[in-house]
Formats: structure tokens, sequence, C-alpha cells
């Protein structure tokens, strides 16, 4: 079987994309109202956004000085909107939040998320998790979703809410199509690229990022396209316009998510490799110096932004590695990727993530191995890249100290490429159609098993008194 | 479409498998931090509850071994209140309670007719006990520090709530405090009240006073002393003093007694009415258990409808639809085809 191109390639492109969307449709009609995590939060800080409140240059709170302690005032998770936010006032913030809580209690948030306790009436934010806040958190999707909330920002919150999760599912298509191109350009085998489309777009907890209000949904975007471009220069493409586009993409990344950090390895990888061979040893140098550089300033920028990324001192750094590399965050991490539910509050059977490490373990050894060994249809260079990016995932996640599956996301296509690599690379160019629809019944029985024997259940079924 | 109706029928048959892990009441606590105490002879522990569905048959209720003999636990159901009806009984013999925290059921004769009423169910010993219900109180917690090392001398203890240093966080991060909770070693059945005095750290002005019992004993429980809301305490200092009867202890560690603050609202889902000690009332709590009824499809699908809604019904639709396009990419390409 050739590569996908031509007409096939239009109606293959067509049908996956119609798929995806009614794929999407189909979670954001199950996923209740605010059970995406921190989406209250999320809400709130692209809410004031689409107040016109521009989203830096913000006040910050007295604490002690004139004999002034703000905290006593106010709680804490509206000061830190205030800091954030230039020219809100503290009664619109408390407002904000005082309609929120109403509709989440009003829609069962607290009977449906475990860790919350059951008391539905609350009147801050602080009064659901104390000292947090969405805020923090880099104004690049906050930006972009306060501008799509300009419509609907005097409608109720629900409509606010069901309109900004209207933007992830965007996204989400947006992702869908990105991974397709990728994986043409990772693949010059049809089966093998309809896979990786099909792995993307039907993989539950990615499907589940297009229903709810996130930054890691707009971060997973970033990803596959900043991925796909650099494939796309590793798979020959000397246009010198891939990579500028490329990093301009991780610039704008890295004002949406900290977790998007990788993507700046995987240009600087692009650029170092991509080239022609005799300028290969000046790529390396730019690579390294800018990359420094790069580095340098986006860590000065999250310091000013006051962001949680960065620990406070070295003591913390070191605690936060050593319980970033256990195997309590790994384990964290793998349930939470692969389908955890209320907030995270409930999860599958370990029989379930033991069956899907074992196959997850598979696919990665074998494509793994597809790194030494020719496959017919697999480009090794761009498998090379997508096995870069999911490492620097993992390690950012490491660093970071915590492992919730939505922050490997912006690797998400990488992983695609590499499940569909591990599992259907191996087979016969004769027998990867007959693998494709094996793959793609096991993918669909996965998810059929995660949106109705997990999500809706844990949603609409078991609700706490 | 014979593929999507299968991967369809797995979805079925995966949401229909709930039907046998759904309880009719549930507290859903993930993190427990207040135990009730020992049971005292003479004292059950109990619970009201209001039941959803025909076949009641079972009751779980959480408990935390916290050392000592263990001993049989009986039950009694009342239909109503405390004082109702007693429908059923059951016993959990001291072998057979959970070795470490868990549920520990009372099973029963199903009650045919338990849909939409009221119920108690009560919890007794012949004697103290090694085991403790685990207990919810309405509120938003807030730890100010966790279940101590140790018991504290004196039949009067006093401290401080503050807001900064030498805490290593505040103590009172939230408005409306309308209760706290000691962590206590000892109180006899017989014994009179105890008493909490609040003031202002700085001005030493009384802002509330609470009292629990006389008659409501505990053993290596927390107790709880509900006031009139106090609106402005965040980051605030507040003294507080708790004058114990004869022969009751705080538990606590080295910076003092061991407390949990509660905050805000209390509104719960009125299918949970509240836990009693002896008859009594125990304002603004619950045991955490869980009740099973009846298990059937159609109880499971009615819920579904009623949480769920249409929604639920267009997304199984554009699910299936989203199945029927996206198998189609699993055919011959064009060029084969033609």
């Amino acid at each position: 079987m050739g590569a996908l191109e031509g007409a096939d390639r239009r109606r293959v492109r067509r049908l996956v994309l119609v798929a995806a969307l009614l794929h999407g449709l189909a979670y954001l009609l199950a996923v209740a109202p605010w059970m995406g995590e921190d989406e209250p939060w999320h809400l709130e800080y692209a809410t004031h956004v689409a107040a016109l409140h521009r989203p830096w240059g913000g006040e910050a709170a007295k604490l002690g000085e004139g004999g002034v302690d703000e905290r006593r005032e106010w709680p804490t998770s509206q000061l830190q909107v205030r800091r954030r936010m230039a020219g809100v006032s503290e009664e619109e913030i408390a407002q904000r939040q005082r309609e929120i809580l109403a509709s989440m209690g009003e829609h069962a948030y607290f009977r449906r998320v475990d860790w919350a306790g059951a008391v539905s009436d609350r009147t801050d934010f602080d009064q659901v998790e104390p000292f947090f806040t969405a805020t923090s958190q880099p104004p690049g999707y906050y930006t972009l979703l306060g501008l799509w909330l300009l419509p609907v920002r005097h409608a109720a919150i629900e409509t606010q809410l069901l309109w900004a999760r209207g933007l992830s599912l965007l996204l989400y298509l947006a992702s869908v199509w990105i991974v397709l191109e990728l994986a043409c350009c990772a693949f010059s085998d049809r089966s093998l690229a309809i896979a990786a489309a099909l792995a993307f777009a039907w993989f539950p907890m990615n499907a589940r990022l297009g229903a709810v209000v996130n930054n890691d949904a707009l971060a997973r975007t970033l990803g596959a396209a900043v991925l796909m471009l650099c494939a796309r220069r590793l798979a020959g493409d000397s246009a010198r316009g891939t990579l500028v586009l490329a990093a301009a993409l991780v610039a704008l990344g890295l004002l949406v998510k900290s977790t998007v950090m990788s993507l700046a390895g995987v240009v600087a990888l692009a650029w170092m490799f991509g080239g022609e061979r005799s300028a290969r040893w000046r790529n390396v140098l730019f690579g390294v110096a800018g990359g420094a550089v790069i580095v340098g300033a986006v860590l000065w920028l999250w310091h000013v932004q006051h962001s949680p990324v960065l620990p406070r001192n070295v003591d913390a750094f070191l605690a936060r590695v050593q319980r970033g590399a256990s195997l309590e965050t790994f384990g964290e991490l793998w349930r939470t990727f692969v389908g955890g539910f209320n907030w995270y509050s409930r999860e599958f059977s370990p029989t379930t993530y033991a069956v899907a490490g074992v196959l997850a373990g598979v696919a990665t050894l074998s494509a793994f191995s597809a790194l030494f060994h020719t496959r017919r249809g697999v480009s090794r260079p761009v498998l090379g890249l997508c096995f870069a990016l999911v490492g620097l995932q993992v390690l950012l996640v490491v660093l970071r100290g915590e492992g919730q599956g939505r922050y490997l996301m912006p690797a998400m296509a990488a992983l695609a490429v590499v499940f569909a690599t591990g599992l259907l690379a191996p087979l016969s160019n004769f027998r990867r159609p007959a693998g494709l629809k094996l793959f793609a019944m096991l993918l669909f029985t996965y998810d059929a098993l995660f949106l109705w024997g997990g999500l809706v259940p844990n949603e609409c079924l078991l609700w706490g008194s | 479409m014979l593929r999507a109706l299968l991967i369809a029928a797995v979805g079925l048959l995966a949401l229909l498998a709930w039907r046998e892990d759904l309880p009719d009441v549930e507290i859903r606590l993930q993190q427990r931090t207040t135990q009730a105490g020992r049971i005292f002879g003479g004292h059950p522990l109990g619970q009201g509850f209001r039941c959803e569905h025909d076949g009641l048959r079972a009751l779980d209720v959480a408990l935390a071994p916290i050392g000592g003999d263990a001993r049989a636990i009986d039950f009694e159901l009342r239909r109503g209140g405390p004082g109702g009806e007693l429908v059923r009984r059951a016993r959990i013999e001291a072998a057979a309670l959970p070795a470490s925290d868990g549920w520990a059921r009372f099973e029963f004769e199903p009650l045919a007719d338990s849909a939409g009423q009221d119920f108690h169910f009560a919890l007794a010993c012949e004697d103290r006990n090694a085991h403790s219900p685990w207990v919810r109180y309405r509120g938003v917690p807030y730890v100010v520090r966790p279940w101590g090392d140790r018991a504290l001398e004196g039949s009067v203890v006093e401290g401080e709530l503050l807001p900064a240093p030498p805490r290593a966080q505040t103590d009172l991060h939230h408005g409306d405090l309308h209760t706290l909770a000691f962590a206590t070693n000892y109180v006899h059945p017989q014994a009179g009240a105890m008493k909490l005095t609040l003031s202002d750290a700085l001005t030493g002005e009384v802002l509330r006073t609470a009292s629990v019992g006389p008659g409501i004993p505990c053993d290596t429980g927390w107790m709880f002393f509900r006031f009139e809301t106090l609106a402005d305490t965040r980051w605030r200092a507040l003294r507080f003093k708790v004058e114990l009867p004869t022969g009751a202890s705080l538990i606590g560690n080295a910076e003092g007694p061991s407390i949990v603050a509660y905050h805000g609202g209390s509104r719960v889902s009125d299918d949970v009415l509240g836990a009693t000690c002896a008859g009594a009332p125990l304002p603004q709590r619950d045991l955490v258990f869980r009740a099973w009824s009846s298990s059937t499809r159609s109880a499971l699908l009615a819920r579904l409808r009623e949480r769920g809604g249409e929604r639920i019904l267009w997304a199984a639709l554009a699910w299936f639809f989203a199945l029927v396009v996206a198998l189609r990419l699993l055919g011959r390409p064009v060029e084969e085809r033609e």
C-alpha cells in the first residue's frame, strides 16, 4: 500500500475531520459543566480579559505594608487575580467567583468531585482550593479565549462556559488536521498515516481535552503544529520559513503554558539536523547558544509573571525533582493520561491501567527498534524527533514534580506517531490494512470503555451526598 | 455499520455493568480527617438518610481501627428517625470488622418499599470498641493542626490561631468561621459539658462561646464546637480557651491542640439527614456511609435520564455516527476502488 496522496488524501482528510468533529461533539455534550480540571479558574481568567481588562499590570496585594494586610479583606485567590488583571475591582472579581461557584453548585460539581467535599454553598475559590489561581499562568491562552468570549461576555456564565468549550473543540479539530499532515511526513504508508491520525483523534483523554476549558488544549495544538513543521524540515522541506514559523509558534507557546518548553528542543534539533550536512556543526553551535538565550529569557519571564513553575530555591528545586522522578509521580502520570475522571478523583480499575501499560510498552519498544532497523514507509528522522519530544516532555514533568497526564499533551501528536509505528510498522505492507482495522477496533473499544464505562457513569450516575 | 454496532454494544455493556456498583446514597469523602471516636456502651452512633429506590438491602459504614480490643457491632435500622419502627437488625462480629481503614457491611433482608422513605441506622457496642466511624462535618474544612501525638494535660487548654509566623502558614485562611473541631482524647459519658471561648487575640474581647454535652462522650475522636458564624476571620488572630470536664483531655502536639476549622456554607444533599448519638442529633454532621438498594437496569437508566438529561442521548448519537464515519477510513483507497 502506498502513501496517502492525491484524491485519497483529500478524502481521508475529509473523513477524519468529520469523524473528529462528531467525536468531539460527543465529548462536548457528555462532559458535564465544570468537570474539566481547573475549568472554573481558567474561565474566570478569560472572562476578565473579555471584560477588557489587560492581563498584565494589575495591582499587587499589600501584605502588611503600612499596617495593611489585604489578605484579611479579600481571599488570596481574588488578590492573585487583581495582581494579574489591570483595572479590575475587587468587587468584580468576587462577583465573578460567586457567579461561577453558584453555577458549580447548581450543576452538582461538589457531589461529583470527591476531594472537593459536598458542601455546595461557597463564596470564593479559596473555599474550593486554597492558595490556587490560574492567573499565575502566562496570558496567551486567556487572551485568545477572552477575545473568543467577547460576543457572549454579557451572557450567563454557563453560556460563556459552553462557548469557551467551543474554542477547545476547534483547537481539537485543528490538531487532528495537523496530525494528519504530520503523519504524511512521518509515513509513506497509508495505513500508518491513518492509524496515527486515529490514535490522536480517538485517544479519549485527548478528545476530552477538546471539550473542556484549559490552556493545555492550545498547548497541545501548538505542540502538534511545531512538530509537524519540524518534521517537514527533516523530511526535506528546505524552505527557510518553515523553521522560522516553528520558532515563532514556540515563542507564542511559551506565552501559553510552560509545558511547551519541550518544543524549543524539537526546533533546535530540527535546526541542527535538518539542514545541509556541511553546515551541521555551525547549526549545532547556533542551536545551543540560541537555546540558552531563549531558556534564560523564558525563565526571567516566568519569574516576573509569578509562575508556580519556578521553584523558590535550590532545595525546593531538588525536592521537586525527587518527587517528579518518583514511581508515585509516574504512576499518577500514567493513570491520568490513560483515564482519570471527575477531576482525577476517580479512576479505572488497576487492571485497565496494567493492560494499557503493556500495550503502550510493546508499542514503544517496537517503535524504538524502528529507529535502528528499516521499516518500510517509516521516516526514521521524523520518528526520532517524535521520541525526542516525548522524552523532553517527560523530563519537564520530572522537573515540575507533578505527574498529570495533560502535561504530556504538547507531545500527544508525537505519541500518536510512536504508537502507530510500534503497532503497525512491523507488519508487512500486505498485512498493514488488516492491522489498521484491528488497531482501530482496539482504539474504538478503549474509547467506548472510557466514555460509557468511565466518564458518563462517574459524572452522571455516581454522586456523593 | 456492523462494526459500529459492535463497538456501541461494548459501550452499552460497560455502562450497564455499573448497576451493581451504584449505591442508593453515599457520602464520598476522599480525604477522611475526622473520626467520631469509639462507640460507648449505651451511646449508639446513628445516621438518618432518605432512600431513593426500593429494595434497601445493605449499609456500609466507613470504620477506622484506632487501637484496643475489637468488639462486635450491632446494627439497627428504623423507619423515620431514631425512635421509629425497628425494621431490620444485623451484627458484625469482632473478627469480621475491617483490620484497616475500610467499609463494614451490614446486610439484611431487602425492604421492598424503601423508595422515598426516611430511615435511621444505629451502631451499638456493649463497651468501648476498637473501631471508630468516620464523620463528615458540613463546612469547608481547614486543618490548622492534624491529629497529634500526645494527650494534653490540664482541664483548661488555651492557645491562639495566628495569621503568620511562627506558623508556616495561616491558621485561618477563610472568612465565615462557624465551627472549631478539637481532637479529643477522652470524655466520659457522664461528664459535664465542654466549653469553648473564642476571643480577639489583640483586644481580648470575647467573640463567641460554644459548648458540647453533657451526655456526648468521646474517646479518640473529634469534638465539634459550633457557634454563630464569625465573618471576618480571614488571616485574623484569635484566642481560644477550651474548658474540659473532669477526666477529659485533648490531643495535640508540641505546638498545641489538634484543630480543624470549618468555614463557609453547610448545604449538602437532602438525602442525608444527619448523625445522632444515643438518639440525640449531632448537628451538621454525617457518618460516612453508603446504602445499597435494588440494582436494576431501569433504576440506572432513570438516574442517567434524571442527571444526564437529553445531552447524554445526543452525545450517544454523535459518538455513534463518529464511529460510522471513522470506520469508512478503514476501507480501500479511492484509486483501488475505482
